[in-house]
């Protein structure tokens, strides 16, 4: 029919979540094993899908609401092929294989609804910002999927003392079991206009990797002005 | 099998490929057509409509009768494709459900997503993620105020003002830069809002870039506003800023840009251009048409820039204008 267009067909499936490019997620679904997905990324699916809003507890409704970390998810079940997508944004594929990851809840794009999750609060913030950053943290046996604006770099911390510094703003996920600590380069001249932009990172230390996206939204993150 | 001569009617040809390619989607055997002679109830029609066809269908050997012309022939494209949930019992979808072959955990899945080690002093990380060493080459390093994603070591982010001159120029002519300082040891990643890079390396020679398209360069470069004179330009001239010296500059586009070389006709929109090799003349030209410019119907692209240098010389525009 139309040759160009063929190219982009998609491939034979090989895992339960692929890559369809770079920015496009590809879930095969099968009854028993369902996914929770972020509200709205559904961009086509084929099979028989049906999709209902998680029904949350209401004391996960309290806890979203008072830490904003709330991503609101939909539960997809079924048998067939989802396509997710969010705004064009990359798409990282994992397989979780027993470890664990902590995501920003705006990053986060779907997981395999048999694994355990839940919003934590970052140990080591609380003391700077007003409630502390709240995140999503998964672990277990299953498939988890992360959007980044533009292709992620991933820093490994090195262990030992040194500290990897990030801008919350640019942070995408990071490994559990990393020591977290906020750090202000605050100083009195940025209250003169004077600010380098900077004004407030997150220190890391530890065994483990940073997953750092190219841009710096700033949809519902941490943010002290500087 | 002697049944297996394909019929008259094309009842039993192979399965054709789909007009998408797709030939057994899913990881599925391949499985006859529908129309297929003999199945043993009503062939079921083609589509997603069919839960439950209560047989398989049937095989190429089965002995059958020669397809007649009641049955209904399978529409062309999408309706050769097995249905999803044809079979009860049949996995439809074969999902490996396993850990993938190149390793599991999250360090395997994000191995691609590494940083590159070099001992340079800038290193493209991705196309729109760089990374500066300040131990290499010792110097600070001027960067746009808040496109730090990522710093390792001890690093210092301190506020770089243009100095009152500075203001008075940047306010008036538009090519005003937010800038940062960042001294100390440690490696820095600067990005900003997923716009691809492109380190330049100076070695004495100079560079044009619109100030808003700048990123990060080293500090021993020396800038300053130039004023690109012409008619025609709202505003009355156009400025850009120039880089000379030696050092990197790290200049960002919206868009995978182009590289232009400069040839006799090399024309470019004023608000998409980036970046020009600084020996290249820049001349306005304009359009002149004896109707004023604004009117419905105007094609928007009457005043543009022509460059004009010796053979080596670039320009870059980005798809995207301001």
């Amino acid at each position: 029919m139309n040759q160009p267009l063929a190219g982009y067909a998609p491939a034979p499936v090989t895992a339960r979540m692929e890559n369809h490019g770079n920015h496009m997620l590809k879930v095969a679904l099968q009854t028993g094993s369902d996914l929770l997905a972020r509200v709205g990324s559904m961009v086509a699916y084929e099979g028989f899908i049906q999709y209902e809003p998680n029904p949350p507890a209401v004391r996960q409704i309290a806890r979203d609401w008072m830490t904003g970390e709330g991503a609101p998810l939909m539960k997809c079940s079924g048998d067939g092929l989802l396509y997710l997508a969010d705004y064009g944004a990359n798409v990282v594929v994992i397989n979780l294989n027993g470890d664990g990851i902590s995501v920003n809840a705006t990053n986060l794009l779907a997981f395999d609804a048999h694994l355990t999750w839940g919003v934590e609060r970052v140990k080591g913030l609380a003391k700077f910002a007003g409630q502390g950053l709240w995140n999503t943290k998964i672990s277990g046996q299953g498939w988890v999927a992360l959007t980044s604006r533009g292709k992620p770099i991933v820093v490994d911390c090195g262990g030992g003392e040194n500290e990897t510094y990030v801008d919350p703003d640019a942070l995408v996920a990071w490994s559990p079991n990393l020591k977290v600590k906020g750090k202000r380069s605050f100083k009195a001249q940025s209250l003169l206009g004077r600010g380098s932009g900077e004004a407030y990172q997150m220190a890391f230390s530890g065994e483990g990797i940073v997953v750092v996206q190219p841009s710096e939204d700033s949809t519902d993150r941490l943010r002290v002005r500087g | 099998m002697s049944y297996n001569q394909p019929g008259p009617y094309g009842g039993q040809q192979p399965q054709q490929p789909g007009p998408y390619g797709q030939q057994g989607p899913y990881g599925q055997p391949p499985q006859p057509p529908y129309g297929q002679p003999g199945a043993p109830s009503a062939p079921p029609p083609p589509g997603y409509g069919q839960p439950q066809a209560p047989t398989p269908p049937a095989g190429y050997g089965q002995p059958t009768p020669p397809p007649g012309y009641g049955q209904p022939t399978p529409p062309p494209g999408y309706g050769q494709q097995p249905a999803f949930g044809q079979v009860p019992g049949q996995q439809s979808y074969g999902v490996p459900q396993g850990a993938p072959q190149a390793g599991a955990g999250v360090a395997a899945a994000l191995q691609q997503f590494k940083e590159t080690p070099t001992g340079q002093r800038w290193t493209q990380q991705t196309r729109k993620l760089i990374r500066v060493d300040l131990g290499v080459g010792g110097q600070p390093v001027l960067a746009r105020q808040g496109s730090m994603v990522l710093y390792q070591g001890k690093v210092d982010f301190s506020y770089k003002g243009a100095g009152f001159a500075g203001r008075i120029v940047g306010n008036a002519t538009g090519q005003e830069m937010q800038l940062m300082r960042c001294t100390g040891q440690g490696q820095v990643f600067l990005a900003e809002d997923s716009t691809m890079l492109h380190p330049i390396e100076l070695q004495g020679d100079g560079i044009c870039v619109s100030a808003e398209n700048v990123l990060a360069f080293d500090e021993s470069l020396q800038y300053e506003v130039r004023r690109i004179e012409g008619h025609g330009i709202p505003g009355g001239a156009l400025f850009t800023m120039q880089f000379t010296g030696t050092g990197t500059i790290v200049v960002k586009t919206h868009g995978t840009p182009v590289v232009l070389p400069v040839t006799p006709t090399t024309f470019a929109d004023c608000n998409a251009v980036v970046a020009w090799s600084a020996a290249a003349q820049v001349v306005v030209s304009s359009q002149v048409r004896m109707r004023r410019n604004a009117y419905p119907g105007d094609t928007g692209e009457s005043v543009n820039l022509q460059f004009r240098a010796a053979p080596g010389n670039f320009i870059v525009v980005q798809p995207y204008e301001v």
